[in-house]
């Protein structure tokens, strides 16, 4: 053989092997692995393409060092072993925190136990306010065993602090003290010097005008504009200061007077009780 | 993840943290205290993760504590003489099994554990990329070596019998 017979256009040609390998240089880098070899782990693990698992069948037909090759790499799947477990496995586990959960409900359940007795008493207060204005009014009601004039009997209280009071009989006391009594005529008696509403003469000196109150055998008919509820707290106040030293008044009212006349028709003399005390005085007519 | 699931986690993945990181190093109380060093790290940030990547998280958390402690080792005794990376003669062969993981131990590091992965716990290439901050090619390649390595190894041992069976993977 001479050396020109090699001297042709034509390399020589590769062999299949070094071609097959060349194909999944890409994958696994170790060119000394049979091919085989490749195609049985990519079998293996799963990832091989359609083409690669049907040459991997093809070739592990005809060679039988290709199937103990296949027979090994079917054993080198590790199986894991069961019988090893952690030891105290239970103490990697967590404690829920009861005592700061505890705490937290604690506290909501505060505020919303606050929040609603809150709530609760603000819309008590505004029920009574508006349902139950009348009860809830400083308002002191007219005992009744104070009432002694008769049914058509009607009392004044003027601003000035003098009260009358008429019917078949009239009785005015004035803010000096001053007590006038009126029959169906308008007489005035007089009583001076008797202490008799010194202390109401403050009673109702701002009042500005005169308050009739109506009595009656079975009831007292207040004026309604007195009874009812007002948001002016103070008009209320001085309304109620007004009806107490009203009561007052009421009780110095004295019992019905007796009126006794002279044979001439010129002196009369007049009793009365009050205070617990007998009045008697005489006055020219 | 609440506290009762961080619980279900513990007890369906501890012994499959232990058992990878037990074959990864063959020491049993360092797989014992990473495993914890694993869960502690999952309760550190249990509030930002949820239930269905706890366990994903708690195999990195090993793997990446298994690394450090290996790098950390191979420091210390870098002077002294390392086992020789090939296998040895091994007589007992009633268990296939107990072969195939003495021929773990002979694996690199890195390949051990994507294997063990890959076999243990059934992870994709994909998860174990994720696990072991690897690449998707690196696991390919790992995988594909550790296969070899363990084929190799049953053969040269003569583990398999002669008579042998191809398995359908």
């Amino acid at each position: 053989m001479r050396l020109t017979d090699f001297d042709t256009e034509d390399s020589p040609k590769l062999p299949q092997n070094f071609i097959n390998n060349m194909k999944h240089t890409s994958d696994f880098d170790d060119m000394s692995v049979p091919y085989f070899d490749r195609l049985a782990v990519l079998v293996m693990e799963g990832i091989a393409t359609p083409e690669e698992r049907a040459e991997y069948a093809k070739l592990l037909s005809v060679s039988e060092k290709n199937q103990e090759s296949a027979s090994i790499y079917s054993k080198c799947r590790l199986r894991p072993d069961d019988t090893i477990q952690m030891p105290d496995a239970q103490g990697l586990k967590r404690q829920g925190r009861v005592i700061p959960l505890l705490w937290k409900i604690s506290s909501a359940v505060a505020v919303l136990a606050l929040g609603w007795f809150g709530l609760t008493r603000y819309y008590h207060t505004q029920d009574a306010v508006s349902i139950h204005g009348l009860a809830t009014s400083t308002v002191t009601p007219i005992p009744r065993e104070v009432l002694s004039p008769s049914a058509d009997t009607q009392v004044f209280i003027s601003a000035n602090g003098n009260k009358t009071v008429s019917a078949n009989t009239i009785k005015t006391v004035s803010a000096n003290g001053n007590e006038t009594v009126s029959a169906d005529t308008d007489e005035n008696i007089s009583a001076d010097g008797q202490d008799i509403v010194a202390d109401e003469m403050i009673v109702s000196a701002e009042l500005p005008t005169k308050i009739p109150i109506v009595l009656t055998d079975t009831d007292i008919e207040i004026p309604e504009y007195l009874l009812a509820p007002s948001a002016e707290s103070k008009q209320n106040q001085m309304m109620a200061f007004f009806r107490k030293r009203l009561n007052r008044l009421i009780d110095a009212i004295p019992s019905p007077v007796e009126i006794v006349r002279d044979e001439n028709d010129e002196v009369a003399e007049v009793s009365f009780v009050a205070f617990n005390r007998t009045i008697t005085y005489r006055r020219p007519l | 993840m609440t506290t009762s699931e961080f619980n279900k986690c513990v007890d369906e993945y501890s012994n499959a943290v232990y058992r990878f990181l037990l074959k990864s190093l063959g020491n049993r109380d360092t797989a014992q205290d990473l495993v914890q060093d694993s869960f502690a790290r999952l309760w550190e940030n249990h509030g930002k993760l949820d239930a269905k990547k706890a366990k994903s998280y708690l195999f990195t958390c090993a793997y990446n504590a298994m690394i450090d402690l290996m790098r950390r080792e191979k420091r210390l005794s870098a002077d002294e003489p390392t086992e020789a990376n090939s296998p040895t003669g091994y007589t007992d062969y009633s268990d296939l099994n107990a072969v195939l993981h003495k021929a773990l131990q002979k694996l690199p590091e890195a390949q051990r554990s994507v294997i063990l992965l890959r076999d243990y716990e059934g992870y994709s290439y994909d998860e174990i990329a994720e696990i072991t901050s690897l690449s998707l090619s690196a696991v390919k390649v790992y995988i594909f070596r550790a296969r070899v390595f363990l084929k190799d190894y049953l053969t040269k041992v003569g583990a398999c019998p002669e008579n042998y069976l191809v398995e359908e993977f």
